[in-house]
């Protein structure tokens, strides 16, 4: 029989659990009393608490047979007594040593938690010089020795030590109410199977109200999943004042620190990834930022630095602040540094505004520090720190004012494991882009329309040129050099711009990232894998791997020197945003928007094949995005949109928002009546195909190829005619005006058709027939030969006609 | 005596036996997709249940012959990764004795070394290898690169 005295092992085991994570959990509290104290050495409540920890560990450690730990808690314990007594002056070097005393508790938990048994050695040199610090008269010399922390504490210093319950598997806390919600959203998904199970045993259609309702439930589902991997930034807060008080100590600069925000949430994942750039940040402010007090004075400061961090929710991201009132970086020095380095002539860099001299401090190798100390520049420098942020989606910049500070501001994604993506197809294949990394969709028409700089195929994007990589080509995928591509610009930390060159551009998607196996993840292209909504795998493509393998290097993308204005065709100032069907927002030039109408109050008939409203005593078309949205609609709104010469109502759910974002328009051949996508405040939106949609009604007749000569506005013959017959299967060819067609008939050229400008008189002899567009007051043209640009259907009609009838008489 | 059950496959002709605690399914092989500049004995990727798997051709780490196309895999665990793994034939689970796994028989083809770490015999006859996954593919790689 056992004895009853000596507790099981099981018993000593759940004991031993208790102590090692309530002492952990106390360990971080105490350290930032501490320093707490140390500021305010009259707080009585502070330092007895402090007293009353080491003495809870001493009576822990006999109970459970500790006696290392013991001896030095019951050593540190005297010390505080002393200090509580009045009997020893609670200076610097004295919290140095307690400190160093926390120090040595937590490595040997950490050692104890790993092996259950306490390690042996002994701690007779901190004890002693604990000891030391409690004496009455105790010399100068050991009091600065203790603070140079001669004492290698087992775990490594600065306050960021490793936490003792990383040994046991992670595990989180959750709130009892979200738990309850998420089971509540369970027992809805329950039922909302059950009806789903019963609909289809029946053979039903699924109602969409249920589809509807299921849709909501998983997206609050992942929400609360999502709240469960929520962690206060706190966590991120906790090492920090130590951090601060010891480096400032060492560097003999006196700083207060300012800790606002910390019950922001944040996954837990991410708080990992931020907490190295943040401590580093921390160190470099104090270290290059914070002027020493003798600066501070001269510079007319407060002889305190203040160094204050904030963390805030902003929409799907998480905002952290780090401000420092320090010298602030210095652009001029930040010059000379690339200049000398060889990264940029003196004249680039002369030509550099402050802000951008600044954020060279982003730029791999340019540490300021004119002395390496052993705090900062150890050549982890700010480009480790983009980098880190970058990779799970993060950004940082700087606003620096010389004199007065620099602030820090470091935005991270709210989570990481789901991230809307776009979904490219490469060789047949489909691949997920993350969105965070794309700042614009373009459309290449082949492969003629690079350009080949040095060897390196370059896009032309608003006068700069964007190295180009073609994914197929790198994935050993046949080029078909004729064929329409996109160019997906993303943004990649280290690199800038790059275009990634795919064959399709087919979704949006909210992918949930799963990571890949080592043999796959070796080859530097793939950052995750997934599964797409059509149960395809898909692999996540890894930008910066990516732009490593096609070797493309930092600042590839050129710019170009302005040669006059160059708009993007197409743009518009401002555009409405407004949702239908899909969760994807549309846009339409905020111009063409001539009315909101509640859909509801519209008049509609149906004559000629076609749905009609009745509108200010017009009858405008229906126009939908979707075929399927007409059919039993109740409840939304309708925009009626106007382009000076025609209506059409464009049935809507709700309008969203106003923008004032420049758009690029393109058109993914799988989507009706979209012209592309363009990214608003890091969200795609697709943006309508105003043509398409003011010629809905009739479909393109089937035509022979023509050859036709186009004389208008370059911008609007080449971008918008010259795509829309070449679409059609014609040939053109593009000129400006009257001249340049009379040098053309001059060189013998002969075309099917011309398509002039309303305005212009072009030369005759160059075709049989003409045909004109734009806007016409006057009857000065027979009313056959004008067509309406706008109208895509309607052009293409006129000029198979026109190509007919000519051909008809050539016959 | 312990006893341990091996899922007995052909890899390259040759009888292996898995440890059935890291087999964690034996699935038709349908839907691969194919993923650029991956491993030659990479064959592509596969989803399961939402999972994405990790489809290796598993003769291809042993063999650089080329191999018809199977319609069933087996999925294992290294790790924290899953992989389906194509082999010639996918056979019957035994049991064995721990005393009766033999030492790996001298004379192996060499791209099996470091690879098998013993034999069994299959009803008293057969010797099966009995292969360890998680080196596994990491040999498969040396195999394939210095071939």
């Amino acid at each position: 029989m056992a004895d009853p005295l000596t507790p099981g092992e099981g018993m000593m085991d759940d004991l031993l659990d208790d102590f090692l994570a309530e002492t952990d959990e106390n360990l971080d509290a105490l350290t930032n009393d501490l320093v707490a104290w140390e500021k305010n050495p009259g707080d009585r409540s502070l330092l007895d608490g402090i007293f009353r920890f080491f003495h809870t560990i001493k009576g822990n450690s006999g109970f459970l047979d500790f006696a290392r730990l013991g001896r030095l808690s019951h050593a540190a314990e005297t010390a505080l007594a002393r200090a509580r007594d009045g009997g020893v002056e609670p200076d610097g070097a004295f919290v140095s040593t307690i400190l160093l005393a926390i120090d040595q508790i937590r490595a040997l938990l950490v050692v104890l938690a790993e092996t259950r048994e306490e390690p042996s050695g002994c701690d007779a040199e901190l004890i002693s010089r604990l000891e030391d610090a409690a004496a009455p008269h105790r010399q100068e010399s050991v009091g600065k020795a203790a603070s140079m922390r001669a004492v290698q504490p087992m775990a490594e210093g600065h306050g960021l030590a490793p936490s003792v319950k990383a040994a046991p598997p992670a595990t989180v806390r959750v709130p009892v109410g979200l738990l309850d919600r998420l089971m509540g959203l369970a027992s809805e998904l329950v039922l909302a199977r059950n009806a789903l199970v019963r609909s289809a045993r029946h053979g039903e259609e699924i109602p969409n109200t249920l589809i509807e309702h299921v849709s909501a439930c998983v997206t609050d589902l992942q929400d609360g999943i999502n709240r469960t991997r929520m962690q206060p930034i706190e966590g991120l807060w906790t090492p920090l004042p130590r951090l601060v008080r010891d480096l400032s100590h060492e560097l003999g600069k006196d700083v207060r620190l300012v800790l606002e925000g910390g019950d922001t949430e944040i996954d837990r994942q991410l708080l990992e990834v931020i907490r190295d750039p943040i401590g580093h940040m921390v160190r470099n402010a104090i270290d290059h930022g914070i002027e020493d007090e003798a600066a501070r004075r001269q510079a007319g400061k407060a002889a305190t630095g203040t160094l204050r961090l904030s963390a805030h929710q902003s929409g799907g991201h998480i905002l952290i602040e780090l401000n420092d009132d320090g010298r602030g970086i210095s652009p001029d020095r930040l010059r000379a540094r690339v200049v000398a380095m060889g990264l940029m002539s003196a004249d680039a860099a002369a030509a550099l505004s402050d802000s951008a001299a600044q954020a060279l401090i982003f730029e791999p190798g340019l540490s300021t520090a004119s002395a390496v100390t052993s705090i900062s520049g150890r050549g982890v420098g700010m480009d480790v720190v983009k980098t880190n942020l970058e990779r799970i989606g993060g950004t940082v910049e700087v606003n620096s004012r010389v004199g007065h500070g620099t602030s820090f501001i470091i935005r991270v994604p709210l989570t990481l494991t789901i991230v809307p993506a776009l979904i490219v197809g490469v060789g047949g294949q489909s691949y997920a882009i993350a969105q965070s990394s794309i700042r614009e969709i373009i459309r290449l028409r082949g492969m003629g329309t690079l350009s080949d700089i040095g060897g390196r195929k370059m896009v032309r994007l608003r006068d700069v040129l964007i190295p180009v990589i073609d994914l197929a080509a790198l994935f050993g995928r046949p080029v078909d050099a004729m064929a329409e591509r996109w160019g997906v610009i993303v943004e990649i930390g280290g690199v800038g711009r790059v275009a990634m060159l795919v064959d399709k551009v087919s979704d949006q998607e909210e992918i949930v990232i799963k990571p890949v196996s080592p043999l796959l993840a070796r080859s530097g292209t793939y950052s995750g894998a997934t599964v797409l909504g059509n149960g395809e795998a898909a692999l996540v493509l890894d930008l910066a791997g990516i732009a490593m393998l096609g070797e493309v290097t930092e600042g590839a993308a050129l710019d170009e020197a302005q040669t006059g204005t160059s708009g993007a065709a197409g743009s518009a100032a401002s555009w409405m945003l407004f949702e239908v069907g899909g969760a994807v927002a549309k846009a339409v030039p905020l111009d063409l928007v001539a009315r909101i109408e509640k859909f509801d109050s519209l008049v509609l008939s149906y004559a000629g094949g076609r749905w009609m409203a009745h509108h200010d005593d017009r009858l405008i078309p229906v126009v939908a995005l979707d075929d399927d949205m007409l059919e039993g609609r109740v409840g939304g709104d309708a925009l009626i949109l106007d382009d000076g010469h025609r209506r059409a109502a464009l049935p809507i759910d709700r309008v969203v928002d106003i923008v004032a974002d420049p758009m690029l328009i393109e058109q993914p051949a799988s989507l009706n009546g979209i012209a592309g996508i363009a990214i608003v405040d890091g969200m795609s939106v697709e943006v309508v195909d105003i043509g398409w949609v003011m010629g809905a009604a009739s479909r393109q007749a089937a035509s022979s190829p023509a050859s036709i000569l186009i004389i208008g506005n370059r911008q609007f013959a080449a971008g918008v005619l010259k795509p829309l017959l070449e679409s059609a299967g014609h040939t053109t060819t593009v000129v400006a005006d009257h001249g340049e067609a009379a040098a053309l008939a001059g060189q013998g050229a002969v075309f099917d058709l011309t398509l002039a400008a309303g305005d212009l008189q072009p030369p005759t002899g160059l075709s049989p027939a003409t045909l004109y567009y734009g806007h016409f007051d006057g009857d000065h043209r027979e009313r056959e030969s004008c067509v309406d640009p706008y109208d895509r259907a309607g052009l293409l009609e006129a000029v198979n006609i026109s190509i007919g009838r000519t051909e008809g008489a050539a016959a | 005596m312990k006893q341990i059950s091996f899922l007995i496959a052909q890899i390259a002709g040759q009888p292996v036996a898995l440890d059935v605690d890291a087999v964690r399914a034996v699935l038709p092989t349908d839907e691969i997709t194919p993923v650029p500049l991956a491993p030659p004995m990479v064959v592509g990727i596969s989803t399961k249940r939402g999972r994405v798997l990790t489809v290796i051709d598993a003769r291809a780490c042993i063999s650089s012959e080329t191999f018809p196309s199977i319609s069933q895999s087996i999925v294992v665990k290294i790790g924290t990764h899953r992989y389906m793994l194509l082999v010639d034939a996918i056979g019957d689970v035994v049991n064995v004795r721990a005393d009766d796994v033999l030492p790996p028989p001298p004379g192996m083809q060499p791209s099996w070394n470091n690879i098998a770490t013993g034999a069994i015999r299959i009803d008293g006859q057969e010797l099966a290898l009995v292969i360890r996954l998680e080196h596994f593919i990491e040999v498969g790689l040396n195999n394939r690169t210095a071939a």
